[in-house]
């Protein structure tokens, strides 16, 4: 970049045109590389948003193929990481870590819920951050805690509409399981400190709601569960599902 | 259920580090901002001064900037290699009042505008012009911000140097600022607080040039025997 301000001593002149201009340039590359990076975070959102819809159409059947179709999207979206992360290389981390941060979370989000619904357990930040190493083991993309923490919250949106889903089933034990899961999350969340104004705090907010709901659904499988035994339940809940269906048939 | 808590006692010790980073700069900021204060009050003094006191002012106010770039070498200790961005915004307004301050008195002294290596110079930060510096820096959007500072005092001082009784300082500070202005058009900025504060340099030029009108009206400028009076009266 030929950028020539003269070395002045106090009082010479000072070339405004020149000066300004070398700033432009600078200012542009900043501005285009922020683009460019917004770009591929939106698209990586879109696409990690795709793989939760993803999960949530599993079913205890088709759980193997659709992890396997996950798999391929995991992958599509770890490319679209690489390629950004040559912008996001030293300084520049932080400089655009909030352009790219949504992404990341999202990301976590949508693989935290798939380790859930394969192991019933959660993501740990290890495997997290193996999923940013290329083929020689390098991490392109550093994942910082926060992120990391910020996705798991957002997990526990997903879960309360797994659970929601699972009563819908009539399948209790997993609701149960979920709500058991949240509630540990919670307990370790709960010990963090956090700082009144961050994103987490808004966070932990939608997390207490989501536990809520769970609990009351599971609170609801109970006392009705009492009046039944429980396959009786869910036989009631799959016919019920069967006749609405030959219903809609019907029409 | 229960899960591996180690994960969670690494983050929250992480956030403790952070924020008692944070704490740190914060401290180092208030000293700062005091050294920012004080050098305001001397420049401040100008608005009230006659001609041939100003540049005294200005000389007094540059040799406080040993103390500026200490605060600065203090600054650049606590942040770690490569995380300026994650902390910048802390100190950011208060590098863009020294840099101010520095243009200021510069102009005050030479009526020219700061060069970037005499900047760098006073506060012995380089700025980041060629976007590749990975170190502590002086960021270009910061040097802009207080170029539209400087341009608002000197539509300050176009008022008061004629109070004062130098009717000439109007016709050189407008000079000087639409030359800026024209500067600032050459950038393709974006709809952010840069982009805010730039279209505020237009109101500064209305008022200097109110000034220029009145003093021209009343055939004014050129009465006082300045010696910087270089530039010619419209008739």
């Amino acid at each position: 970049m030929e950028t020539e301000i003269q070395i002045s001593p106090l009082g010479e002149n000072v070339d405004i045109k020149t000066l300004f201009s070398s700033f432009r340039e600078t200012l542009d590359q900043h501005y285009d590389r922020k683009e460019r990076i917004i770009k591929q975070s939106r698209d990586i959102t879109g696409l990690s948003k795709k793989l939760i819809f993803l999960a949530h159409r599993a079913t205890q059947k088709s759980l193997n193929s659709i992890l396997e179709e996950a798999e391929t999207k995991k992958k599509e979206i770890l490319k679209l990481f690489q390629q950004v992360s040559c912008e996001l290389e030293g300084l520049n981390y932080y400089r655009y870590h909030k352009s790219i941060s949504p992404a990341i979370q999202e990301y976590i989000e949508a693989i935290s819920f798939l380790e859930y619904l394969e192991h019933n357990r959660l993501i740990s930040k290890d495997s997290v951050d193996s999923n940013f190493k290329d083929r020689s083991d390098k991490q392109f993309l550093q994942v910082l805690d926060e992120d990391y923490i910020l996705g798991i919250a957002d997990l526990t949106g997903e879960l309360m509409r797994y659970a929601i889903n699972c009563v819908g089933k009539g399948d209790h034990d997993c609701a149960l399981q979920v709500c058991q899961f949240l509630r540990s999350l919670m307990i370790n969340y709960d010990l963090l400190k956090v700082p009144g104004k961050s994103p987490l705090s808004r966070k932990l907010e939608g997390m207490k709601s989501n536990l809520a709901k769970v609990e009351e659904a599971c609170y609801a499988l109970t006392i009705r569960g009492s009046e039944y035994p429980k396959e009786f339940y869910q036989h009631i809940v799959s016919e019920h599902a069967k006749h609405c269906d030959s219903m809609e048939v019907d029409e | 259920m229960s899960f591996d808590l180690t994960i969670f006692k690494q983050i929250e010790a992480s956030m403790e580090e952070v924020s008692l980073r944070k704490d740190e700069i914060f401290r180092c900021v208030r000293d700062y901002e005091k050294t920012c204060r004080y050098i305001t009050a001397i420049l401040n003094r100008v608005h009230s001064a006659s001609a041939n006191e100003v540049p005294g002012i200005a000389q007094e106010a540059l040799e406080q900037f040993s103390r500026i770039k200490q605060h600065l070498a203090d600054l650049s200790k606590i942040v770690p290699y490569q995380q300026f961005y994650r902390y910048n915004d802390l100190w950011s307004r208060t590098i863009q009042t020294s840099l101010y301050l520095a243009e200021f008195a510069v102009y005050l002294s030479s009526e020219k505008l700061i060069s970037p290596e005499e900047l760098e110079n006073l506060c012995g930060v380089k700025i980041n012009l060629n976007d590749d510096l990975q170190d502590f820096h002086i960021t270009v959007e910061d040097f802009l911000h207080s170029f539209v500072t400087l341009s608002n005092e000197l539509s300050r001082l176009a008022v008061n140097s004629v109070t004062a009784g130098d009717y000439n300082r109007p016709l050189r500070i407008s000079k000087f600022v639409k030359e800026l202005y024209t500067g600032f058009q050459l950038l393709n900025l974006k709809n952010d607080s840069l982009r805010k504060r730039f279209d505020a340099i237009k109101y500064h030029i209305k008022k200097i040039e109110e000034v220029v009108y009145d003093v021209s009206l009343r055939k004014l400028s050129g009465s006082t025997n300045v010696p910087m009076a270089e530039h010619p009266i419209h008739e």
